[in-house]
């Protein structure tokens, strides 16, 4: 069943020097119960997408212009501000990246947890603050009891991290969004919040869409994964296929181009090289017309640089957006 | 035989220390130290590529700048081409830091926003009085190309640059002096995937024609497999382990090693793997604990680890780990 489904999304920014198409045509779904990857470079679009789902885009600049977002059968960019208020928390929360400035300095930790169950259910200061209690222990704080009365600033990383997954995931929400949940984490402690993540979203059920750079922590979370190249997604499909046998120059390019852990015994050759995607990413000016990525593409041909491609229909959902393929 | 390995040796490090004083409040009381580094011992040979990996805050940077002399050792000593760095002053060291330099992590909080890109490459030929005028554009024009970049660019700023570009700014005002050791501390992890590719092959590159020796600083244990000969891992200001580079990914030895490993996300969603998920958070440098550093996340540990400090020991041939259980 799908829960929710992204069809030609655009959110532009209009800036003094011009309009900043931050997401641009963007269409994806995700179905119940799955994790789904949102993968591309830093300002391909990610985050803006994400923001628009919640309608948490600042406007002025920027503005959702076009599209559909139907989550549960509404399509969220019709709602009133009051609706989508009760979706924010409730029905689809979300997780930010950087877990140092997403907490507020200035209140407790159970404070900022206490907000979800008084807001959203109505609960007591007193029933709050217990269900807070209960929503640390889930995520593996020690002697929640204590750290209720405690301050962002008196946490690592990795534990502020754990309050905002306790907070987003307080109202039991159908959708969680997590944005580069683990970027600003060592490895050790990414592996303690993925395990966390993942035993908590089979525990109640919850569907995620994980936003990331790194194509590992896709490769090891997702089921199914979105690559985003210039505001609009370049291929989609199941994780297995799109690692075994991407299809798109840009995937391909992307996972070529990662030191691989080989662990293998025989030493690298000089010679061998890490593979190159020449040139830098999209500047939004560049995106006048044809495909995306001919810029940086080794097989660009000439239609490439006049038209853009529709999106390919593969097998079980799967698509890529490249002439090559039509 | 021993003459041709000490000249083989470009950078020798012996019990290198730096704390750092912590005073609370104005009255200094309850003075303590963050012990960044903790005595850690190693060479980098020439043309070698030293991997450096642990997490943040276990002294990696801290390690990189003490051997350049950016921070004042508290202890130690550091051997350059067979001169002891520590005791050098004024002219000497200054002779000495043309041919170590660094490139930063952050490309763009590095590179000063008022400098034209030539004056940013030229700077280190007008400090060490190398070249000037039309000779010292050359070289800066020479270099700029090498690394990528146009005759045109050095009269832009950074601000004009894109991320990939500015870090390799970095390099080209690291290299120009054509040094012997170049410590590059995160030099790719502010850079997008496919922009990492070109960076990382140039600086292989660059190593090939220029001979560098390099100490590669970073949290990434993928790359640090792709660029180095030798790897050490760091926790908590020491060195648990050090060896050559296949040898350690393959069959780690120390538990710490061990868990970082089993921690990175693969590459293939087919694989699955049973992760070793370390317990809790690195203990607070500023109050380690006893005995082994690691002892509090360590699964395999016993009354010997809370008691004694492990020292390195060499299992391998060049392998070293400090482990009780393993060592």
């Amino acid at each position: 069943m799908i829960l929710l489904r992204v069809s030609d999304l655009k959110t532009y920014f209009y800036a003094s020097r011009g309009v900043v198409r931050g997401v641009d045509g963007l269409s994806y779904e995700l179905n119940s119960g799955e994790t789904l990857g949102l993968v591309g470079e830093s300002g391909c679009g990610k985050t803006v997408s994400a923001l628009s789902i919640l309608r948490l885009i600042q406007q002025p600049p920027g503005r959702i212009i076009g599209g559909e977002i139907i989550f549960d059968g509404d399509d969220l960019l019709m709602y009133t501000p009051s609706q989508i208020r009760k979706v924010r928390g409730k029905g689809i929360s979300m997780i930010f990246q950087d877990p140092m400035t997403s907490l507020n300095p200035l209140f407790t930790i159970g404070n900022q947890i206490s907000e979800m169950f008084r807001l959203h259910e109505g609960l007591s200061r007193k029933e709050a603050l217990d269900r807070s209690i209960e929503m640390l222990r889930l995520v593996h704080i020690s002697s929640p009891e204590k750290r209720i009365h405690e301050y962002p600033h008196h946490l690592s990383g990795g534990m502020r991290q754990r309050v905002m997954i306790a907070i987003a995931l307080s109202c039991s929400p159908r959708l969680l969004i997590a944005d580069e949940p683990t970027t600003a984490l060592d490895v050790t402690i990414q592996a303690q919040i993925l395990d966390l993540m993942l035993s908590l979203k089979d525990e109640m059920g919850t569907s995620i869409i994980f936003i990331t750079h790194d194509l590992g922590v896709i490769a090891e979370t997702a089921q199914r994964v979105v690559v985003i190249y210039g505001g609009r997604e370049m291929e989609k499909g199941d994780v297995r296929r799109v690692f075994k046998d991407p299809i798109h120059p840009y995937t391909i390019g992307l996972l070529n181009s990662l030191p691989r852990l080989t662990m293998k015994k025989e030493k690298r050759k000089k010679d061998e090289k890490l593979h190159e995607i020449p040139g830098i990413g999209p500047t939004y000016s560049d995106i006048s017309k044809g495909c995306r990525f001919h810029h940086r593409c080794p097989h660009v041909m000439d239609i490439c640089r006049e038209y853009e491609p529709d999106l390919t229909e593969l097998d079980d959902g799967d698509g890529v957006r490249c002439w090559l393929r039509q | 035989m021993l003459a041709k390995a000490m000249r083989d040796t470009l950078l020798k490090v012996k019990g290198l220390k730096k704390f750092f004083p912590v005073r609370r409040g104005i009255l200094s009381e309850g003075k303590g130290y963050v012990y960044a580094v903790d005595g850690v011992s190693f060479d980098i040979k020439r043309g070698e590529t030293l991997g450096l990996v642990g997490e943040s805050g276990c002294g990696k940077t801290t390690t990189g700048k003490t051997i350049l002399r950016l921070i004042e050792p508290t202890d130690g000593s550091i051997e350059f081409d067979g001169i002891d760095i520590c005791r050098l002053k004024g002219d000497g060291l200054r002779r000495l830091r043309s041919r170590m330099q660094i490139i930063f992590q952050d490309p763009y909080s590095s590179l000063n926003p008022r400098m034209r890109i030539g004056s940013i490459v030229g700077e280190p030929l007008d400090i060490h009085k190398v070249a000037k005028g039309s000779d010292k554009e050359e070289r800066v024009v020479s270099i700029l190309k090498r690394v990528g970049l146009k005759r045109e660019d050095i009269n832009r700023y950074p601000y004009q640059l894109s991320g990939g570009e500015r870090q390799r700014i970095g390099i080209a005002r690291a290299i120009i002096l054509s040094p012997d050791l170049v410590v590059g501390d995160e030099p790719v992890s502010a850079l997008d995937a496919s922009i990492q590719a070109q960076v990382i092959n140039l600086l292989e590159e660059l190593q090939e024609e220029f001979h560098l020796s390099y100490l590669i600083i970073s949290h990434d244990l993928s790359l640090i497999e792709y660029m180095s000969d030798r790897v050490a891992v760091m926790y908590l200001g020491k060195f648990v382990e050090i060896g050559d580079s296949k040898n350690l990914y393959i069959s780690p030895l120390h538990p710490y090693t061990e868990a970082l490993l089993s921690a990175i996300p693969l590459l293939d969603p087919t694989i699955k793997r049973e992760k070793i998920i370390l317990r809790g958070e690195p203990p607070s440098p500023m109050n380690p604990p006893s005995g082994c550093y690691f002892h509090s996340r360590c699964s395999y540990r016993f009354d010997d680890c809370k008691m004694i400090e492990p020292v390195l020991k060499e299992v391998n041939r060049g392998h070293f780990v400090a482990c009780h259980l393993r060592g």
